[in-house]
């Protein structure tokens, strides 16, 4: 064969080799499988959102208005979305149906503009100047005669909760409705908005000042957040009889009210203790402090100079130590708690109550009673942190006994006397209620990472019995943080992983050389 | 293997100069040093237990991009610039079994680079609960985007009989592989998504969060197979 002809038959030969891979490659893209390898499956379809579209009794239409080639990492969503939806359909029995439209053109982003989906800057570079193009990534769902917008798909982290989310609502017959107790100097929904807007993507929100009537009896969950001022017997009765009609109650409680700023705290006499006694549940007048913790900014004077610094602050717990059977916490990580009161479950059994702690602190904690007085500068000593697993957060299940079972119904004595309507109940059908020692975890003010929202839209989720929701939201979970270890281990740990692997590379090179030398002397005398 | 009876001691006789000569302990401990150093001021600061981070890091990549030619640039051009390229081939031993021999053996110099770091899994596990089937598709991303790195680093070495010019043009290579989708927002929108799917980073980052997707396995496959095709090639121009 002469060299020419070798030549051109290799170069032929790699030609049909390229061909055939980028053949493969192509198709490769239509047709694919994948294994998720994740602890906690994160990147695959869950049961709760097969389920969903399993279900669904009439045709689900999903139109996608994407605009096609957008740069990176624009496109990336697209492909995400697309996949995400590919999955759905998979598991819909033909009841989702979905398109794809590029909104390109005045009269395509005219229609994308009247479903609702709101155009995105997206910077483009075009002849070597930096434009700004204007994309869309939203999509529109249709169902009966009902419609819901998702305006725009920027962060597919949240994209598989949002998607069933927004099913969810579309197509359930009824929006279930939660109502957050007023009148006691509880936050106003404004210092919630996060937690508000999340919650209200799946019911109605409202609030209830329920000192002049009884909770409605449409209300799914009661949340009874961080008040300030004493319950007046009218508003416990009506709280307790919402709980005998088997209406589902959290209790974000602050029982000492501390403020950083003053670096103070008093505790606060909510009149509520005695009913909650009664209920098996106990929330401690006292502020659990874990080496296991948030860090503070402080200012200090120093020589007129003000410095601004970090320091770690014990009362405000990061807890990691949650139930693993329960679905509302077994995923959270890092729950941000801010001044927390330790809780007592230890009655219930005697109620026959099933109760359940769902959030301990670590393993190096302990409580300050009494006086409650912070500076941020202060010492800690080992001897302040000798508890471990100090309950935070519980959940209660079975049936309640009144409180008012054998009392008199109360009247509000400020106001005009009420009618009491309905006769009172004495024995609660199955209910739960869920109890928190710390009332502020889910401001705005205070939410830090997701972990402390997805907290509390978990416990209402719960409380409604919206099980297959949690699971979704909670593949959305921060990393794991390590466990707290002294600064000797840490030094150790860091040294140990900056120095070892090195060193065991020089260590097994010197032994092979040293190995060689002996193999070579003993090679050289053999010969002789 | 059959067909190919000389891969098997080509990767042997390979990989005992390698760990025979000084190069590849500099390599692994000056990666190790770095990757380590990394690690360690990190780990507190970070304090979450999961190795994401250090595979998700464009110090790793870049510490890959670096040492994978170092690894392969010796590998044909020190033996075309001795000759012994001649003594190998003039035995009855296919072109391409010298390149896929070498390719194991330098890719393997690349596994032993990593195996240290399992020092890192060991402390995160220890400190936290860490994601094991992350940590295993983590290794396989860089597994499998090191050995495009060494391909290239290898097809680099067959074109030139200098070290020095077949590690600069293996970098030149791997870095331009690993640019590819960094580079999109320049470039005209319709080959956005083609060039994006030639880079190697996008595959990576795919399989190094935890999912084994067909797509990204046939993308290594196709992309070890056609360089090693190309070395084999280049090997090969001799004969023409």
């Amino acid at each position: 064969m002469s060299n020419k002809n070798l030549k051109s038959q290799t170069l032929m030969r790699v030609g049909i080799v390229a061909v055939i891979l980028i053949l493969v490659n192509v198709i490769s893209i239509r047709m694919f499988g994948r294994l998720d390898f994740t602890k906690n499956n994160l990147y695959t379809l869950s049961d709760a959102s097969k389920n969903l579209v399993k279900s669904l009794d009439d045709r689900l239409t999903i139109k996608a208005y994407f605009t096609e080639e957008l740069p990176p990492p624009y496109n990336n969503v697209r492909r995400t979305v697309l996949d995400q939806l590919n999955e759905y359909k998979a598991y819909s029995q033909g009841n989702l149906q979905f398109e794809f439209i590029d909104p390109s053109g005045e009269k395509g982003e005219q229609e994308a503009q009247q479903q609702g989906i709101q155009p995105v800057q997206v910077q483009v570079i075009n002849d070597d100047k930096l434009e700004v193009k204007r994309g869309y990534m939203g999509m529109v769902m249709l169902f009966e005669d009902k419609k819901e917008v998702i305006p725009v798909i920027q962060n597919t982290s949240t994209l598989e909760y949002d998607l069933s989310s927004t099913i969810k609502r579309l197509t359930s017959k009824s929006q279930k409705k939660i109502a957050f107790l007023t009148g006691q100097g509880e936050p106003a929904l404004q210092e919630l908005q996060r937690a508000q807007q999340l919650l209200s993507r799946q019911y109605i929100v409202e609030t209830a000042d329920i000192g002049k009537g009884p909770v409605g009896h449409d209300v799914a969950a009661l949340i009874v957040m961080a008040p300030q001022n004493a319950f007046s017997e009218a508003v416990k009765y009506q709280i307790d009889q919402y709980i005998m009609r088997g209406g589902k109650v959290a209790f974000l409680l602050n029982k000492v009210d501390a403020n950083l700023q003053q670096q103070f705290g008093r505790t606060l006499d909510l009149k509520l203790e005695d009913m909650l006694e009664h209920y098996g549940l106990r929330i401690n007048p006292d502020l659990v402090r874990d080496v296991q913790c948030a860090p503070i900014n402080i200012v200090q004077q120093q020589g007129g100079f003000s410095i601004q610094s970090q320091v770690q602050f014990p009362y405000i717990p990061i807890a990691s130590d949650v139930s693993k059977d329960n679905t509302m916490v077994k995923n959270l990580q890092s729950i941000v708690l801010f001044f927390v009161s330790s809780i007592d479950t230890t009655n219930l059994a005697a109620r026959g109550l099933k109760g359940e702690i769902l959030i301990r602190s670590s393993k190096q904690s302990g409580r300050q009673t009494q006086v409650f007085y912070f500076d941020p500068m202060a010492r800690y000593t080992q001897d302040m942190f000798t508890e471990s697993g100090i309950p935070l957060a519980a959940v209660v299940s079975g049936q309640f006994s009144s409180f008012y079972a054998d009392k008199p119904i109360p009247h509000d004595t400020s106001d005009e006397v009420i009618p009491q309507p309905g006769q009172k109940l004495a024995q609660s059908s199955d209910t739960r209620i869920i109890l928190v020692g710390d009332g502020d975890f889910a401001k705005d003010q205070f939410l830090g990472g997701r972990d402390n929202l997805n907290l509390f839209a978990n416990m209402i989720d719960y409380l409604v019995d919206d099980a297959g929701l949690i699971t979704i939201r909670s593949k959305d979970v921060s990393l794991p943080p390590l466990e707290q270890v002294s600064d000797g281990s840490k030094k150790m740990y860091k040294f140990g992983n900056m120095i070892v692997p090195p060193l065991l590379v020089l260590g097994y090179g010197l032994l092979r050389w040293q190995m060689r030398k002996a193999k070579k002397k003993a090679l050289e005398t053999s010969t002789f | 293997m059959n067909s190919y009876p000389n891969i098997l001691p080509i990767f042997k006789r390979e990989l005992k100069s390698y760990f025979n000569s000084p190069v590849a302990y500099v390599v692994i401990v000056v990666f190790l040093a770095i990757l380590g150093w990394f690690f360690s001021t990190n780990l507190f600061l970070n304090n979450v237990a999961s190795l994401y981070i250090i595979f998700d890091s464009p110090l790793v990549k870049i510490l890959f991009l670096v040492i994978a030619p170092a690894i392969t640039m010796r590998l044909l051009a020190e033996e075309r610039k001795s000759g012994t390229v001649e003594l190998l081939t003039t035995k009855p031993v296919k072109d391409v079994e010298i390149i896929i021999g070498k390719f194991l053996a330098a890719w393997v110099v690349l596994g032993a680079a990593l195996l240290p770091t399992l020092l890192y899994v060991i402390t995160m596990a220890i400190l936290g609960s860490i994601d094991f089937g992350q940590v295993v598709t983590g290794y396989i991303g860089l597994m499998l985007m090191g050995g495009v790195f060494i391909a290239l680093g290898l097809l680099a070495s067959s074109l030139t009989d200098n070290q020095i010019v077949a590690f600069i043009m293996g970098f030149i290579l791997a870095f331009a592989v690993f640019m590819l989708d960094k580079v999109l927002i320049y470039l005209p929108s319709f080959m956005a998504s083609t060039l994006e799917f030639v880079g190697v980073d996008f595959h990576y980052s795919g399989i190094a969060r935890g999912v084994i997707d067909s797509r990204n396995i046939i993308y290594f496959a196709s992309m070890l197979g056609f360089l090693l095709m190309m070395a084999t090639v280049s090997l090969e121009r001799r004969k023409w």
